[in-house]
C-alpha cells in the first residue's frame, strides 16, 4: 500500500513540473486576450453578437470604421458624402488586396452589401440596411449606395459590420466552409481556430495600417466563467481580459501587474413599463412617481459596486449621436414620488411583476431585486420574476396579446451603433419586440428624426425626442453599465466608447 | 452466450430508437420551435418561412419520419448559430469531453478502488474512518465550488497550475479533480462495503484460518469476487461521467461538448442539442454493453436472461 | 443488462429478525449507542428545525434588503451590527437567508426523495413480482431514463418551461427513481421465491394482499437507506442547477442558489460562500452518517450507492 502513494506523490510532482513554463512567458510578438465567448461563424453577414463585432475587425475591413471615441472614420472607403439625401457616394482606397490576392475595389463592396440581401443567406445583419434600394458601381473605385427615404444612420452600420469580402471566393466556395475559414483584407488571418476554446490570428504582410498590426499573433481564449477569467489575468496566464464582474475588481488588483480599465460603456439599463390600457402606469404621473422612488446612486454604489453612471433620463448614452446634454437625471424623492401616487388615486400602491432575465445582464437580477426593495417604500409592490432568456423574450413577443397582463422589464440595450435611432427602435418604437409603448405620437417623432438629411437639424430633433420621452418617463431610467477590463501594466490598450475589446487595439508598450 | 450478446445489441438499438424519438420531442414541447429559434426583430413572415424550411407545417408524425432518415444519414440539421452540420460542431467538442471523463473516471479507479480496499482491511481503525469520512466529504462537496476554490488557491494564491486550457497534461489536473471527486468518493465507499462484505464470507475466514499469508486470500479471493458488482457500477460510473462533465467544462473553460451544449440551450440553438443529447445517449449505451460483454466474461455462471 | 440491484438479494433469515421487536425500539436503541449516527441525527435534526420554524427562527426578513449595510463581515469579525453570519451583497442577513435556505433545499431534497422513492418502490415491486413482460418492459424503461445525459436534459427542459420549484424536483425524480426500482427489484425477486409466499400464492392469496403483507415491508428498509443516502446528493445537484444559471429561481434563497450567487464574491466576502458551503456539506454529512448506521442495523447486506 505503501508504494501506492509513493507512486501518486510522484504522478502529482511530475505532472506539476510539466507545467510552469508557458504561462509566464510573455512573448513580445504575440498577446493572449481572454475573452467570455468566440464567434459561432465566421461569416460576416450572417448574424450579429460581441464575439463576432470583436473578432471580425481582425480577419475583414469594414467600409468605414470608428476611432476609440466612436467617431466615424475612413477605412477601405477614404472618403464618403451624401450627393443627394438618398445617395452616399464611397470612394474606396486603391492598392488593397484581400488576402487571396482578389483587388477590393467597387465590385467587392457592392458584391459584399448585396451578399446581405441574398435569400440563402438568410442574413440577419440586413434589417440594419433595411433603407437600402440599390447599390451602383459608378468606377471602379466609386461606389453610390441608394436609399429609399434619407437615412444618416446608414453611417453606423457601414462602420460597424460591413465587412468587404473577395467575391469570387465567396461566390464559388459552399456557406459552411465560409463559416470557418474567412478570407477578408483585414490586419490579420485567422490561422487556428478551435471553437469554443481558442483562435489564432497572425498578422499579414504588406496591410495598409501598419497601426492596427502592433502584434505578429494574438490568440484569444475563451472563458466564459468570470472568475476563472480573472483568475487568468491576475495569474499570468493571459496578457488581457475583456469583462470583469465589479465584484472581482479587488481581485485582479490583487496582483500589482494588473490594471483594471474601467470607462462608462453604451450599455444602457432602463424599466421597461409595458403601457397597456388599464395599466396603473398608464397615467403619466405613475411613472414619474416610480423614476423619482428609484435610488441609481444606492444600487450603482451597493449592488455595481460604483460601476456605472446614474441615467440622465435618456437611454442616449454620451457618446452616441442624438445625445441630449441639457437632461438631468430624475432626483431620488420618494415624498415627490408619494404625492405624485396619491394624484393619481394609487395612494395604497399596486402589484406589479417584474421579469428579467437570468444571465443576461451584468446584476440583473440583483437590480430588479433592489429596485424592488426601492419601489416598497411607495407602495408599488414589485414582484421580480427571473426568467430564462428565451422565456423572457417570448414573455416580451405576447404582451400586445389580448388579456396578457401588463408587466414591467429590466432590459438593458448595447447601444452598438451609438446612435439614438438604435435605442429608440429597439426599446420605444411601437414595432419592437422589447418596447412597451405603442405611441403614433412618437413614433412619428422617431421616424421623422431618422430621415432628416440635414446632420445639425437631425441632432436638434433627437435632443428634441430624449426631452420628450424624459418628461413622459416612458421608461424607468436607471443607468449606463461601466466597461471593465483588465490587462498587465505592460499592454498598451484603451478602452473604446462602444466596450468593444478589439485586439487590433493592444500591443505592447 | 454469442445469442446473449446478440440480445443484448438489439436491445439497445430498440432502445436508441426510443431515445431518438424523445430528442425529436424535446424540440416540440414549447410549443412552436420556429418562434423561439428566431431573434427578436424576427418577422412573422420570417417565422412563417422558416416553419416551412424545417417542415413544421407538415404532420408531426410525418416530421419524426423525415428526422429518423435524416439522423441515419448522420444529418441533425444544421446548427442556426454556427452554421454548419450540428453533427460535425458536436463530434469536434467531443474529444475533449471523452478525455475529461476518462481522466476523471481513472482517477476514480486508481483512488478509490484502493483507498476503499485499505478503509475495509482496516476496518475501524482511524484510517477507516479517515478515509470514510473523506470519501462522505467528497460526495457533499458541490464540483463547481470545488474547482473555483483550485483556481482561487493554486492558481491565484500559488501560480503553481494554470487556471484554464486545454491541450497539455498539465491542464487536466484541476478540471479531472473537480469532475472526479464524487465519483472518488463513492466508489471507495462502494469498494469498502463491498469488501467488507467478501472478507465475512465463510471461505475467506477458512483460508485465513488455514494460514495462508493474509495477501494471497486478499487478491485471490476477495479482490476477484468483489470485481463483478464493482464492474456494473465502474460502467454505469463512466457512463454517467460522461453526461456530467458540463459543469467542471464551464470552469474551466474545457472546450467540451456540455459547454458546447448549455451553450446552445440557451441560444435555442435545438439541432445542436438534439446531436449531443443523442451522442451521449449513445455513449451510455455502447459502454453498458461492453460492460455487459466483460460481465459474461468475468461470470460464466451468469444467466443470460 | 445486469443492474446494481441484481446484486442485492436477501434471505428469509435475514427479514425474519424484523418481526420481533418492534422496530422502532430496536432502532430508538441502537441510535443512542452508536455516537456518529446520533451525531448525524442532531445534524438534521436542527436542519429541519431550521427549514419547518423558519418564520420563527430567522432573526431577518430573508428578502429584506437595505444597501446601506452591503457585505457586512460575520458579527464577530467586530463592526458592531446585529448580522450573526454577516449580509450578502444586496444587505441581506445570511443568517436569515440560510435559515430559509434550508426550508428550500429539504423541500427540493425530501420530495424528489419522497416521489423518486415511491415511483421506484411500485415500479420495482411490479417488475420484481411479475416478472416476465412487465420486468422486461420497466427494466428497458431504466436503461431509457439512465441513458440520458441529466443535467443537459434538465437544463434544455428548464430553458423551455421555465425554472421553478416544482420543475426541478420533478426532473430529478424522473432521473432519481431508478435507483430506487432496481434495489426494490432485486429484493422482490428473492422473495418472491421464499417458501412463505410460494405457499400463500398456492392457497389463492391475492396479488394485492401478498405485496402488502409480504413484500412491501421487506424491500421498505433498503428504500429508506438509499433515501438517507442521497438525499444530500439531491442538494448538491441543485446547486450544480444554480450554478449554470436555472436552479430554483431567486430571490428564494436555495443553499445551492445562495453558493451560485456568491462564488464571485469569494475573494471580498469570503463568508457570503463559505456559510451556504459549510451547511451543504454539514447536512450531506449528516444525512450519510445517519443513512451508514440505518443500513447497518436494518439491511448489512445492502451496499453503499
Amino acid at each position: 500500500m505503501k508504494k501506492m502513494f509513493v507512486v501518486f506523490g510522484m504522478a502529482v510532482l511530475m505532472s506539476l513540473s510539466v507545467m510552469s513554463g508557458d504561462a509566464l512567458s510573455a512573448k513580445k510578438d504575440q498577446l493572449l486576450i481572454g475573452m467570455p465567448g468566440d464567434p459561432t461563424t465566421f461569416d460576416p453577414h450572417i448574424r450579429l453578437g460581441l464575439p463576432m463585432l470583436q473578432s471580425w475587425p481582425l480577419v475583414f475591413d469594414n467600409i468605414l470604421a470608428r476611432d476609440i471615441k466612436g467617431k466615424i472614420i475612413p477605412a477601405l472607403a477614404t472618403s464618403w458624402s451624401y450627393v443627394s439625401p438618398t445617395v452616399l457616394e464611397l470612394k474606396l482606397r486603391k492598392g488593397v488586396k484581400f488576402h487571396n490576392g482578389e483587388p477590393v475595389d467597387a465590385n467587392a463592396v457592392k458584391y459584399s452589401l448585396d451578399r446581405l440581401f441574398d435569400k440563402k443567406i438568410k442574413s440577419r445583419i440586413r434589417n440594419f440596411y433595411r433603407s437600402v434600394k440599390k447599390v451602383e458601381v459608378v468606377d471602379s473605385h466609386t461606389v453610390r449606395i441608394h436609399t429609399k427615404h434619407p437615412d444618416r444612420y446608414l453611417l453606423s452600420p457601414l462602420a460597424d459590420f460591413s465587412a468587404v469580402v473577395p467575391p469570387k471566393h465567396y461566390a464559388s466556395n459552399k456557406l459552411k466552409h465560409l463559416a470557418r475559414k474567412p478570407v477578408g483584407s483585414g490586419p490579420y488571418r485567422l490561422a487556428k481556430w478551435r471553437k469554443g476554446s481558442e483562435m489564432v490570428f497572425e498578422a499579414v504582410s504588406g496591410y495598409w495600417d501598419k497601426s492596427r498590426q502592433r502584434v505578429k499573433k494574438v490568440i484569444v481564449k475563451v472563458i466564459p466563467e468570470p472568475t476563472t477569467r480573472v483568475s487568468a489575468l491576475v495569474s499570468g496566464a493571459v496578457d488581457m481580459i475583456k469583462d470583469i464582474p465589479p465584484q472581482t475588481v479587488p481581485m485582479a488588483k490583487s496582483n500589482p501587474d494588473v490594471d483594471v480599465v474601467a470607462g462608462p460603456g453604451p450599455k444602457a439599463c432602463s424599466l421597461i413599463m409595458v403601457l397597456k390600457d388599464g395599466a396603473p402606469w398608464s397615467d403619466v404621473r405613475v411613472r414619474q412617481a416610480v423614476n423619482y422612488a428609484i435610488d441609481k446612486d444606492s444600487i450603482i454604489k451597493n449592488v455595481l459596486q460604483g460601476h456605472a453612471t446614474a441615467s440622465m433620463g435618456t437611454v442616449v448614452g454620451p457618446n452616441s449621436f442624438g445625445h441630449n446634454p441639457a437632461l438631468k437625471p430624475y432626483p431620488y424623492d420618494v415624498a415627490k414620488a408619494k404625492s405624485l401616487l396619491k394624484e393619481a388615486g394609487y395612494e395604497k400602491g399596486f402589484t406589479v411583476p417584474l421579469v428579467v432575465p437570468l444571465g443576461r445582464y451584468l446584476k440583473g437580477v440583483q437590480g430588479a431585486e433592489a429596485i424592488a426593495g426601492q419601489l416598497k417604500k411607495i407602495n408599488i409592490n414589485v414582484k421580480v420574476k427571473p426568467l430564462e432568456y428565451g422565456a423572457w423574450r417570448r414573455n416580451s413577443r405576447s404582451k400586445w396579446k389580448k388579456g396578457y397582463k401588463p408587466y414591467w422589464n429590466y432590459a438593458c440595450r448595447n447601444d452598438l451603433a451609438l446612435h439614438a435611432a438604435w435605442m429608440y427602435s429597439g426599446l420605444l418604437y411601437s414595432k419592437s419586440t422589447h418596447g412597451g409603448v405603442r405611441s403614433e405620437k412618437l413614433d412619428k417623432m422617431i421616424v421623422e428624426a431618422r430621415s432628416e438629411p440635414d446632420e445639425a437639424k437631425q441632432a436638434a430633433k433627437y435632443r428634441k425626442l430624449a426631452a420628450y420621452i424624459r418628461e413622459q418617463a416612458f421608461l424607468g431610467f436607471l443607468y449606463h453599465l461601466d466597461e471593465i477590463s483588465g490587462k498587465k501594466k505592460a499592454v498598451d490598450w484603451k478602452m473604446r466608447s462602444t466596450g468593444l475589446v478589439i485586439a487590433t487595439d493592444a500591443g505592447w508598450k | 452466450m454469442t445469442g446473449f450478446i446478440v440480445r443484448r445489441m438489439f436491445q439497445a438499438i430498440v432502445l436508441m430508437k426510443f431515445v431518438l424519438i424523445f430528442v425529436f420531442l424535446l424540440l416540440h414541447l414549447s410549443g412552436d420551435p420556429a418562434r423561439i429559434m428566431l431573434p427578436d426583430d424576427a418577422t412573422e413572415e420570417d417565422i412563417a418561412e422558416l416553419r416551412n424550411e424545417m417542415g413544421l407545417d407538415k404532420p408531426l408524425l410525418t416530421q419524426y419520419l423525415i428526422f429518423f432518415r435524416n439522423v441515419l444519414r448522420g444529418n441533425f440539421g444544421e446548427s442556426f448559430e454556427h452554421g454548419e452540420s450540428a453533427l460535425k460542431v458536436v463530434l469536434e467538442h467531443l474529444p475533449a469531453t471523452i478525455e475529461l471523463a476518462s481522466a476523471a473516471f481513472i482517477m476514480s479507479v486508481i483512488i478509490g478502488l484502493p483507498f476503499g480496499c485499505i478503509a475495509a482491511l482496516k476496518e475501524n481503525t482511524v484510517y477507516d474512518k479517515g478515509l470514510m469520512f473523506g470519501a462522505v466529504l467528497g460526495q457533499a462537496v458541490p464540483d463547481f465550488w470545488l474547482g473555483l476554490m483550485m483556481i482561487l488557491f493554486f492558481s491565484v494564491k500559488l501560480g503553481w497550475l494554470p487556471p484554464f486550457g486545454y491541450g497539455e497534461p498539465v491542464h487536466f489536473i484541476m478540471p479531472t479533480i473537480a469532475a472526479g471527486v464524487f465519483h472518488t468518493a463513492r466508489l471507495a465507499r462502494l469498494m469498502r462495503s463491498e469488501m467488507l462484505e467478501v472478507l465475512r464470507q465463510d471461505y475467506i475466514l477458512t483460508a485465513y484460518s488455514k494460514g495462508l499469508a493474509e495477501k494471497v486470500v486478499l487478491f485471490k479471493h476477495a479482490l476477484k469476487n468483489s470485481a463483478i458488482p464493482i464492474v456494473t457500477i465502474l460502467g454505469l460510473d463512466l457512463a454517467l461521467t460522461l453526461g456530467g462533465t458540463v459543469i467542471t467544462e464551464t470552469v474551466f473553460a474545457w472546450p467540451g461538448v456540455g459547454r458546447l451544449t448549455v451553450a446552445a440551450i440557451h441560444h435555442r440553438d435545438y439541432p445542436i442539442v438534439q446531436a449531443a443529447v443523442f451522442l451521449l445517449a449513445l455513449g451510455f449505451v455502447g459502454i453498458n454493453l461492453l460492460v455487459d460483454i466483460i460481465y459474461t466474461y468475468l461470470d460464466p455462471r451468469i444467466q443470460y436472461r | 443488462m445486469r443492474h446494481e440491484g441484481d446484486e442485492i438479494l436477501m434471505t428469509a433469515e435475514e427479514f425474519q429478525h424484523f418481526d420481533e421487536t418492534p422496530w422502532w425500539r430496536r432502532l430508538a436503541r441502537s441510535l443512542l449507542a452508536t455516537k456518529s449516527a446520533m451525531a448525524g441525527a442532531v445534524i438534521l435534526l436542527i436542519v429541519l428545525i431550521a427549514a419547518v420554524f423558519a418564520p420563527l427562527l430567522a432573526p431577518l426578513d430573508p428578502t429584506a434588503q437595505s444597501l446601506t449595510r452591503v457585505m457586512k463581515p460575520p458579527m464577530w469579525e467586530g463592526e458592531g451590527h446585529i448580522f450573526l453570519l454577516g449580509t450578502d451583497h444586496l444587505g441581506r442577513d445570511l443568517l436569515s437567508r440560510l435559515i430559509y435556505g434550508a426550508r428550500v433545499s429539504l423541500i427540493v431534497g425530501l420530495s424528489a426523495t419522497l416521489m423518486a422513492g415511491s415511483i421506484g418502490l411500485i415500479l420495482g415491486m411490479m417488475a420484481g413480482y411479475f416478472g416476465g413482460r412487465v420486468d422486461y418492459l420497466l427494466m428497458r424503461l431504466v436503461d431509457f431514463v439512465l441513458s440520458f445525459p441529466f443535467i443537459l436534459l434538465a437544463l434544455a427542459t428548464i430553458a423551455i418551461l421555465g425554472p421553478s420549484l416544482w420543475l426541478i424536483v420533478a426532473l430529478i425524480s424522473f432521473r432519481q427513481w431508478t435507483v430506487y426500482a432496481r434495489v426494490v427489484r432485486g429484493n422482490v425477486l428473492s422473495i418472491r421465491e421464499q417458501e412463505f409466499v410460494i405457499a400463500s400464492r398456492a392457497v389463492g392469496g391475492s396479488d394485492l394482499r401478498l405485496i402488502f403483507r409480504h413484500v412491501l415491508p421487506n424491500v421498505l428498509a433498503p428504500v429508506i437507506i438509499i433515501g438517507s443516502l442521497y438525499l444530500g446528493r439531491l442538494i448538491v445537484i441543485e446547486a450544480g442547477l444554480s450554478f449554470l444559471g436555472l436552479g430554483v429561481p431567486p430571490p428564494t434563497p436555495t443553499w445551492g442558489g445562495l453558493l451560485a450567487e456568491g462564488r464571485s464574491y469569494l475573494y471580498v466576502s469570503w463568508w457570503i460562500v463559505t456559510f451556504p458551503g459549510l451547511a451543504i456539506t454539514l447536512t450531506v454529512l449528516g444525512a450519510n452518517l445517519v443513512g451508514d448506521w440505518l443500513r447497518d442495523v436494518l439491511d448489512p447486506r445492502l451496499r453503499t450507492r
